[in-house]
């Protein structure tokens, strides 16, 4: 069996466009949450985190016509070239995979207003995979997955995987999710959103904030040359609550038992306990009050805890791989990122959550995710 | 029309519409799930197909976290995105509501199967122009052979405008002793594209 290595990355969100812009933004405790009136969006005004329309265009007029490629397409251009500078991977070969990461990728084309010029066939998850495809002339077809809020980390699962099985030597994951009507409006109608930014385990939280963005992370059986720091997957599980579509369960049992087999997978690869977890902890009531449970019973309750909500919002099928990117620079850089919006601790059992920029020296992390549909992912990784 | 194991067990007069067909499909599997009746056609169909297999499930020495699904089609949950768009487009006529947004998410219908059947290993729903053998073979076997999945259900789910088409299978790991029947196969990418495509 191979080991599976992050070799490089990107993260576009409203904080910038590459990796470094975005750490050195939460370094500082800077959230991209803003009040949003955009009509297109939504009738009332809203917290949310959205992307720099102007910079997008000048950023993606470097690539190709901006005329001819929708938000989300762009936003996918954009990361992955920038995370393949960074590489030296060759992406025109069979042994490179890309894995598309979505819920709702180009659902904005619905509304018939909209980017008349772009054919509405590109509303297909495929054929948007396949237009990113034709961009990078990548040989094999993408890999796309749609799996609510867990997207991400299962769609690094699912790469980590198929590199340690050998059937590819690279995976390209890129996770991306826009701010469009379509989705705001359907969280308002669960009455989902927060009033203000969102408050990550805080007593006083009461939703979660809609965000946009994309990450892309590059894992390779080959490490990076430069042997310091280098991050590697030791484990990952994907698990169902078979308890409701629309809501945690209140027992935090799926959860568990995604971070039991995770955790059982990764003895071999992990030298200490786990450093910190990245939680999912997307500020409503139930979901935070869930990840504590299921930590508590895991025996995590010391175990410090960063959430990443409050800088880029709920940005839905790109949240786990944006928060593992983040991570994994936790790790490198010795820099716990401090959960802005949480001060006091508001879910029924203790917890540990890291609320101010903390320097220490870190060796992994466990990164979690759940969903609608009751699905849940845990995933392990560690600097060797 | 309904086939199990290449069997004809159940088939209605062409072009039926698919409410029809659906309740005709969970009367016959004598059904009393109320649940049933509140879901999207795309979990409708994902439902009642994995309802002809379900006696897999219940294998005994098999736990719920140790049965897997891996489903996939071509146009996620693009009927009731239709349906939910229907409700947002016009200002003076807008009624969005969480009931009809939560089916706006393509692996609901893994979930609700999930729910029926207390499923709690790993489901994943993929998207593809047409069914990917060779992906879902790759993913299956490694749910079997390292990540501690006993059972697969494995295949694709597609409703769009009263178009459908279902077709599942279950993938288990059999000693060498148990008596092969006429409907194990073997789980090759060619045969699990004949059987799922047809």
């Amino acid at each position: 069996m191979k080991n599976a290595y992050f070799i490089a990355d990107n993260i576009i969100s409203s904080l910038g466009f590459n990796t470094a812009e975005n750490i050195a933004a939460i370094e500082k405790q800077i959230s991209g949450i803003t009040l949003i009136y955009n009509v297109q969006l939504s009738a009332q005004s809203f917290y949310g985190s959205q992307v720099n329309s102007e910079r997008l265009k000048n950023e993606f007029q470097k690539h190709a016509d901006p005329n001819e490629f929708t938000r989300f397409e762009q936003f996918c251009i954009i990361s992955i070239s920038d995370a393949l500078k960074n590489s030296k991977i060759d992406i025109t070969n069979r042994n490179t995979l890309l894995i598309l990461s979505t819920t709702k990728g180009n659902i904005e084309l619905l509304n018939e207003n909209r980017l008349p010029e772009i054919s509405r066939e590109r509303v297909f998850l495929w054929k948007t995979a396949e237009e990113i495809q034709n961009y990078f002339k990548l040989k094999n077809t993408p890999l796309v997955l749609s799996n609510a809020c867990i997207s991400g980390v299962v769609a690094i699962i699912t790469a980590a995987r198929l590199i340690e099985r050998e059937k590819y030597k690279n995976v390209i994951v890129c996770g991306a999710d826009i701010l469009t009507k379509f989705v705001i409006s359907g969280f308002q109608s669960f009455l989902a959103l927060s009033s203000l930014p969102c408050k990550p385990f805080d007593k006083n939280r009461n939703g979660l904030n809609l965000g946009e963005g994309c990450g892309t992370v590059i894992l390779s059986s080959e490490p990076n040359q430069c042997p310091v720091n280098n991050i590697v997957y030791c484990g990952g599980s994907i698990s169902n609550d078979a308890s409701h579509i629309s809501g945690p369960s209140r027992t935090g049992e799926g959860l568990y038992l995604a971070m039991k087999k995770t955790a059982e997978q990764s003895r071999k690869k992990l030298k200490d306990e786990i450093g910190f977890i990245s939680v999912h902890g997307t500020a409503t009531p139930f979901n935070d009050e869930m990840e504590a449970i299921a930590f508590k019973k895991m025996g995590y309750s010391q175990i410090p805890l960063v959430g990443l909500k409050g800088y880029f919002g709920h940005t839905l099928g790109a949240a786990g791989v944006i928060e593992t990117i983040a991570a994994m620079h936790s790790l490198k850089r010795g820099i716990l990122h401090a959960t802005v919006g949480f001060e006091n601790s508001g879910v029924s059992v203790p917890i540990n959550v890291i609320s101010k920029t903390t320097e220490k020296e870190i060796n992994s992390c466990l990164k979690v995710a759940s969903g609608f549909g009751g699905c849940n992912a845990a995933a392990i990784f560690a600097k060797i | 029309m309904i086939f199990v194991n290449g069997k004809l067990v159940f088939s209605l007069k062409k072009n039926i519409q698919f409410s029809t067909f659906v309740k005709a499909a969970y009367r016959y599997n004598n059904m009393t799930y109320p649940k049933f009746f509140k879901m999207d056609n795309l979990s409708k169909l994902g439902l009642i197909t994995a309802e002809f297999l379900s006696d897999e499930f219940k294998t005994k020495n098999v736990l719920g976290e140790e049965i897997g699904i891996i489903l996939s089609n071509s146009t996620s949950s693009l009927d009731t995105d239709n349906n939910y768009q229907k409700t947002i487009s016009n200002n003076s006529d807008y009624f969005p509501s969480p009931s009809l947004f939560v089916y706006t998410l393509p692996n609901i219908v893994t979930g609700e199967i999930c729910i029926k059947h207390k499923i709690l290993g790993e489901s994943v729903f993929f998207v593809s122009k047409s069914f990917d053998a060779g992906y879902i073979h790759t993913l299956v076997s490694d749910l079997i052979l390292n990540q501690g999945i006993k059972i697969v259900l494995a295949g694709w789910v597609e409703y769009l405008d009263n178009e459908y088409v279902s077709s599942l299978c279950i993938v288990k790991n059999i000693s060498e002793k148990a008596e092969i029947t006429k409907e194990i196969i073997n789980f090759t990418i060619e045969n699990l594209k004949k059987i799922i495509t047809g």
